[in-house]
C-alpha cells in the first residue's frame, strides 16, 4: 500500500443519511461534513430515495454502506449485485465503497443478518480471494467493516483482529473500524477492546463508525437505537490517536430522533478530539441497561428480544 | 487444526439453525442441519464457543431470534395496515407462515413483500364465502404492495407526459388504431373493500373497524415521487384496463363499452373526452403511439 488510507480522503464527521431525514436535509442543507447511504436502499430505486439522493449527492461528498455482498459466503459472488453497485458508486461519485467482513446467507438466500466468520486460514484466504475478484470487478479499494457478532467458532484459529489485519494486507482493502462493534464484540466473547484496536493495521483505517447499542446484562446486541456510550467515546479517543484521524460517522438506524440529535451526536467526535479535553460530566450518555424481556433464549419464538441487531433498514413508501 | 470443518458446512449448517422457527435446539436437532455438522442439541459447543455470561445454544439463539424479528419488522413497515387489520400476534404468525415458505433471496429488503399477496391469496380459505374477511386482507396487502413499489419504482417525473397536441396531430382515420404509452408508474387495482380509506385511517392514527364489501376501482400512480390514488367508474376502470392491456384506443373502446350495462352507450360515448382530458392532466399517458410508427 503506498498512501495511508489508500489514499482516500478524510471527510470530517458525517451522518447515516436515513429517510425521515429526507426532508429536513432537503429543507435546511444542514452543515454536515457527508453523508453515508446504505447501497441496497438505492441501487434499485426509480423514486424519491433516488431522486433525494440525486440532490444530496450534488451538495455532500457520499460514501456508499452495504450489508448484502457477503464476501465471506461460500455462494457465489453475485455479479448483477456488482454491476449495481459499480453504476451506483458512479452515479452518486462515491468517495468509497463499503461493506462488512461477513456472510448474509447461503444456497441463495439472504437472511438480513451481518453473520459472523470462523477466523482461520481457510476463510482468510476465501475472503482474500473474493476481496479481490469485488475490488477488481468495481476499479476502486473496498473498505470492510467489522461486524458485532454474538458467537465464536470453535474452528477458529486467530483472534479477530490478526484475521482482519492479515486480511487487510493480503487483499489490499481499507478497513472501516466500527467503534461500537469493537466493543459489543468484546464484551459478547470476553476480549479486551483496547488491545483489539491497538492491534489492527491503523494505516489501513479508512473511517469510523460511532452508534450505540442496548445492553441485556449477559450480552450486547448492536441496535444503533440510542447515544454512542461513555466506553464507545473511550475508544474512539484511542482510535483516533492511533490513526491520526479518520473519516466519522455517526449511525442511528431505530427510534430515530431528529436531524439535529444525530448531527450533534457526531459532532462530540469533533470536539473530543479538537478540544483534547476531558468530558463534562453528563456530556456523554452512560451504558444503556434493558435487562427487562431482552435476554437471549434457545427455546424459540416466545422469547424474541424487543431488539433487533442491525442491519434493519426498510424504505417505507410515502403516499397521499 | 484437526477436524476442522469446511466454511461450506459451517455456514450451511448455521443457516439451517437460524433460521428454524422452533427455536436453535430444534434447528441443531432437525435432519437438515444434522447433514451438516451431526450434533445433537446437547453438544452445541462443539461448533459455537460460549461466553463466561451465556452458553452457546443462548449465543446461537441472539441471531435466531433476530432472524425472523427483523424480517416480520421489515415487513410490517411494507404492510402496516394489514399488519394493524391483523393484529400483532396473528400478523407475526401469517409473516412466520410466509418467510418459512419464501425466504428471502434478494440483496434488498424491497423485494421481501413481493410475493406476501400471493401466499395470502394462496391460504384463503375455501369455505368462506366471497367477499369475506380473507379477500379484504387480500385486497388490503395487494394495494399496499402496489404503493411500495410505484413509490420506489420507475416514474414520470423526468418524462413528458402526453400533450394534447399529440392526439390532434393523429389522422381522424388512424384514431382508432393508437395505442396508448402508460407512465410506467400507472397502476389498477380492483378490490371488494375501500381498503385506500382503510389504510389512509391507519396512516392518520385511527383505529378503523374492517368495512362493509364496496366495489372498488382504484388508480394508483405517482407524481412529484409520492403515491397517488383515485377511483374511477366501472367503464373507465375497463377502458384503461384494456389499454394497459395492449389494445388500440378502438378496441380497447369496444371492450369496455361491452362492460356498460344497457342503455348507456351514449354516457360512455359523452365521457371519453372527459376521461381522455383527465388523464392527460393527471400525467397517466406520456404518449401515443401508430402502428410502425
Amino acid at each position: 500500500m503506498s498512501e495511508a488510507r489508500l489514499g482516500l480522503p478524510d471527510l470530517g464527521f458525517g451522518v447515516g443519511l436515513r429517510t425521515v431525514h429526507y426532508q429536513h436535509i432537503l429543507r435546511h442543507q444542514p452543515d454536515v461534513d457527508w453523508f453515508e447511504i446504505i447501497s441496497e436502499n438505492y441501487m434499485d430505486s426509480g423514486g424519491r430515495p433516488r431522486h433525494v439522493l440525486e440532490q444530496i449527492a450534488e451538495q455532500y461528498p457520499v460514501v456508499m454502506h452495504g450489508v448484502s455482498l457477503s464476501i465471506g459466503s461460500t455462494d457465489p459472488l453475485n455479479f448483477e449485485y456488482l454491476e449495481k453497485l459499480k453504476t451506483l458508486a458512479a452515479w452518486t461519485s462515491a468517495a468509497w465503497v463499503s461493506d462488512h467482513v461477513c456472510w448474509t446467507g447461503v444456497n441463495g438466500l439472504n437472511g438480513h443478518d451481518l453473520l459472523p466468520l470462523p477466523c482461520n486460514e481457510d476463510t482468510l484466504k476465501h475472503v482474500v480471494d473474493r476481496i479481490r475478484i469485488v475490488q477488481d470487478f468495481l476499479e476502486r479499494p473496498l473498505v470492510l467493516e467489522n461486524p458485532s457478532t454474538y458467537v465464536t467458532f470453535t474452528d477458529s484459529t486467530m483472534s479477530e483482529w490478526e484475521f482482519v489485519t492479515r486480511m487487510a494486507e493480503e487483499s489490499d482493502c481499507g478497513l472501516l473500524l466500527d467503534v461500537n462493534n469493537v466493543y459489543v464484540s468484546c464484551f459478547n466473547h470476553d476480549l479486551d477492546p483496547i488491545e483489539f484496536i491497538r492491534s489492527l493495521p491503523h494505516e489501513r483505517i479508512v473511517q469510523f463508525h460511532l452508534a450505540g447499542h442496548t445492553h441485556c446484562g449477559t450480552h450486547i446486541i448492536d441496535t444503533h437505537d440510542n447515544f454512542v456510550t461513555d466506553r464507545v467515546w473511550e475508544l474512539y479517543r484511542l482510535a483516533h490517536r492511533l490513526t491520526g484521524g479518520v473519516s466519522t460517522l455517526l449511525e442511528w438506524d431505530a427510534q430515530i430522533p431528529d436531524f439535529d440529535v444525530v448531527h450533534g451526536e457526531v459532532l462530540k467526535a469533533r470536539d473530543l478530539i479538537h478540544d483534547n479535553s476531558e468530558l463534562a460530566p453528563g456530556t456523554l450518555s452512560s451504558e444503556s441497561t434493558q435487562l427487562s424481556g431482552t435476554s437471549a433464549s434457545s427455546s424459540g419464538q416466545a422469547a424474541r428480544p424487543a431488539t433487533v441487531p442491525q442491519p434493519a433498514v426498510f424504505v417505507a413508501a410515502e403516499v397521499e | 487444526m484437526a477436524g476442522q470443518r469446511s466454511l461450506t458446512q459451517l455456514q450451511r449448517w448455521m443457516q439451517e439453525v437460524i433460521t428454524n422457527p422452533d427455536g436453535i435446539v430444534a434447528g441443531v436437532e432437525s435432519s437438515t442441519a444434522r447433514q451438516k455438522i451431526d450434533i445433537d442439541g446437547t453438544r452445541i459447543e462443539e461448533v459455537i464457543g460460549r461466553s463466561t455470561r451465556l452458553g452457546s445454544a443462548e449465543r446461537l439463539a441472539v441471531y435466531g431470534n433476530a432472524y425472523f424479528a427483523r424480517l416480520i419488522e421489515c415487513l410490517g413497515d411494507e404492510f402496516p395496515a394489514t399488519r394493524f387489520a391483523l393484529g400483532e400476534e396473528t400478523f407475526q404468525t401469517f409473516a412466520l407462515g410466509y418467510f418459512e415458505q419464501s425466504p428471502s433471496t434478494s440483496y434488498s429488503l424491497g423485494f421481501l413483500g413481493a410475493r406476501f399477496p400471493q401466499y395470502l391469496i394462496d391460504g384463503r380459505p375455501a369455505d368462506i364465502p366471497k367477499p369475506g374477511w380473507p379477500d379484504f386482507l387480500i385486497d388490503l396487502a395487494t394495494l399496499e404492495r402496489a404503493y411500495a413499489e410505484v413509490f420506489d419504482g420507475l416514474g414520470p417525473e423526468k418524462l413528458t407526459p402526453l400533450q394534447p397536441e399529440a392526439l390532434q396531430a393523429i389522422p381522424i382515420e388512424l384514431i382508432s388504431e393508437v395505442r396508448f404509452v402508460p407512465a410506467p408508474s400507472l397502476r389498477l387495482l380492483e378490490a371488494s373493500f375501500a381498503v385506500h380509506e382503510y389504510f389512509t385511517a391507519v396512516r392518520q392514527s385511527q383505529s378503523p373497524e374492517i368495512p362493509a364489501p364496496q366495489e372498488t376501482l382504484l388508480v394508483i400512480t405517482r407524481r412529484d415521487y409520492v403515491v397517488r390514488r383515485g377511483i374511477v367508474s366501472r367503464p373507465e376502470f375497463e377502458l384503461l384496463r384494456a389499454i394497459l392491456d395492449g389494445n388500440s384506443l378502438g378496441a380497447a373502446i369496444e371492450i369496455a363499452a361491452e362492460e356498460q350495462p344497457e342503455g348507456t352507450n351514449d354516457d360512455f360515448a359523452a365521457n371519453l373526452s372527459r376521461w381522455f382530458h383527465h388523464w392527460a392532466s393527471a400525467g397517466w399517458f406520456l404518449n401515443v403511439e401508430l402502428p410502425n410508427s
